[in-house]
């Protein structure tokens, strides 16, 4: 005979009280992790509301579970009058002027109960007692009063902050009503006009930088045939120039100086043109008369360069890139 | 006129099997009252149906448990996960595997083993005019057959939606260190904390239901073979999907009942 035939009562037996053993120690467990056997002590209080609480919700004190929502119903006064339990372990903890705060998750839409105990812990309220609410006024003038401390999560505390705020600037009696939307349209207007003062200046800068590129491309033209005349003057050659000063110290050596100082003057002046480039646009009219100053100086010492005296007369004046500031224009010339 | 009469015809048939089956659940029950006096008649039916359905059905149930319960943890921890929501894991498990996965899954399984093996051997049984033998010595066949399988199919289906549930839990967490480790200590506690007794009260009424139903159908689709041994397949048959159809009901009618109380 088979094992199992042999031993089928004994088998069975165990296979069915195993499974009523697993049964009854999961019904221990829960009840232990539950605190269903702990005595416990009823206290009430009053919502507003009863979004988000559940008869499970736990209440909790510092973290610690220290008691849960039994029961709640809305009374006459369209109030929820809401039955707590408190454990046995932390039935010291109610004290007087505590206050329970109710807070909703707004990812859940789950409400958690926060417990604020009094200042005084040896002041413990007998079963049965009252605990306001913060969501009341009873509990608002225990914290304005300072007897009890509001601590929450960041989140909640935000939220409790701008539901306040909101609350606040929408009361019908509130003389800021509206304040918001006069901001946003402030805000608005505002924005609309610093979009086209920022048009314009993107224009200004535009033109800005196109000038100043221009006079900067003229004085380096400037600079360049003044360092040419600086290094013919060093080596004359001329017919005059050895006539009227064969050892160059009358003419020529005064004449090498002062261009050489109007170099350095020079560059003192691109920098001056960069600053002023740069702070501000009403120099544009400035830097365009620069530049026509700076084309004349640039022909003279062209000039004093290629005099026939002193070497071959005024060149052919070759025409600058955007020297007219309207590149457009010759762009769109046949 | 013809589909009319048809229709007549298939109404008629069924409210009789209907009625017939009624009266056959009832006589079941007032015999089941009885049951302790005559056991020794039924005991070792009884015994060895607790074996074959619910023993022998154990390495199924576990594994099938133990995948679920597995996935549900890791998938759900993945996911869950991903929101700072991994605390829920422990309210799907109570809900969608204690609560609802655990009873009808053992169902399912019951239906496919015994269920089948229920009709047909009592099928056989007629055919082979066994049931007219018992008859003959005085033996009540539902007292002696259908009485003992009954209670042996609920105490079975009992004990395995429990060891499912134990299988789902532990093997599940077991399954799952394999990819997240979760501290076992931590696992236990938060999944005892969202668990109530009525969850598993609900398994476990969910459990006895389904095992006189499956246990009902399938006798009762056993016993109508008439002569002929090709009914039995067909009664079979019949036998399985009117199981899955009351199992699926019984089950939606439990958890409406249970939200809307």
């Amino acid at each position: 005979m088979k094992f199992k035939f042999r031993h089928t009562d004994k088998i069975v037996g165990i296979f069915f009280f195993s499974a009523v053993l697993v049964l009854v120690l999961s019904f221990v467990i829960i009840a232990l992790s539950q605190k269903m056997l702990e005595k416990k002590y009823d206290f009430h209080t009053i919502f507003p509301d009863a979004v988000g609480l559940s008869p499970s919700t736990v209440l909790k004190f510092r973290g610690f579970e220290i008691g849960k929502v039994k029961s709640y119903v809305l009374n006459d006064d369209n109030l929820i009058e809401t039955e707590i339990i408190i454990y046995e372990d932390y039935r010291n903890k109610i004290v007087a002027n505590s206050a329970i705060n109710k807070s909703s998750n707004p990812i859940t839409g789950k409400s958690s109960l926060e417990f604020l105990q009094g200042a005084d812990p040896e002041q413990v309220l007998p079963e049965g007692s009252f605990i306001p609410s913060l969501n009341m006024p009873e509990g608002q003038r225990l914290l304005e009063a300072g007897l009890i401390e509001k601590k929450g999560d960041a989140i909640s505390s935000i939220l409790d902050n701008v539901d306040q705020m909101l609350y606040n600037l929408n009361r019908d009696e509130n003389a800021d009503q509206g304040s918001i939307f006069r901001m946003i349209y402030n805000l608005a207007n505002a924005s609309e006009k610093l979009d086209l003062n920022m048009g314009e200046l993107n224009q200004l800068l535009v033109l800005l930088n196109s000038d100043l590129k221009e006079s900067m491309h003229n004085l380096d033209l400037t600079l360049h045939n003044a360092s040419i005349m600086l290094e013919n003057y060093s080596q004359p050659e001329g017919l005059l120039a050895r006539m009227i000063d064969p050892e160059g110290d009358q003419l020529l050596q005064p004449l090498g100086n002062s261009l050489r100082q109007l170099e350095e003057n020079l560059g003192e002046l691109e920098k001056l043109l960069e600053f002023i480039g740069s702070q501000a646009p009403e120099i544009a009219e400035i830097l365009i008369e620069g530049k026509n100053s700076l084309q004349t100086a640039q022909n003279t010492l062209e000039g004093i360069n290629n005099n026939p005296f002193i070497r071959g007369g005024i060149g052919k004046e070759s025409p600058l890139p955007g020297s007219s500031g309207r590149t457009r224009e010759k762009d769109i010339q046949p | 006129m013809k589909v009319i009469v048809d229709f007549w015809k298939v109404l008629k048939r069924s409210t009789t099997e209907i009625f017939e089956f009624y009266l056959f659940a009832l006589d079941t029950f007032r015999r089941l009252l009885t049951f302790s006096r005559q056991k020794q008649i039924g005991f070792t039916v009884l015994l060895r149906q607790i074996m074959f359905t619910g023993y022998e059905a154990l390495p199924l149930i576990s594994f099938l448990a133990l995948s679920i319960g597995g996935l549900i943890i890791i998938q759900g921890y993945n996911i869950l996960g991903t929101f700072g929501q991994g605390d829920l894991i422990y309210v799907i498990l109570v809900t969608v595997v204690i609560r609802e996965l655990s009873s009808i899954l053992t169902a399912l399984i019951v239906i496919a083993r015994s269920g089948t093996a229920i009709s047909t051997e009592l099928g056989n049984m007629v055919t082979n005019n066994e049931i007219n033998l018992l008859l003959s010595c005085g033996i009540s066949p539902v007292s002696y057959l259908v009485v003992s399988r009954m209670v042996g199919v609920v105490v079975a289906l009992f004990t395995l939606t429990i060891y499912f549930n134990l299988a789902a839990v532990f093997g599940g967490w077991l399954f799952s260190a394999l990819f997240s480790p979760i501290n076992f200590r931590y696992f236990f506690s938060q999944l005892f904390s969202q668990m109530t007794m009525a969850d598993i009260l609900i398994g476990v009424l969910k459990s006895i239901l389904f095992g006189i139903g499956i246990a009902l159908i399938s006798s009762y689709q056993g016993l109508k073979v008439n002569i002929a041994s090709t009914e039995v397949p067909q009664r079979t048959i019949r036998a399985v999907v009117l199981s899955i159809v009351f199992v699926v009901f019984a089950d939606i009618i439990i958890t409406a009942l249970f939200y809307l109380i």
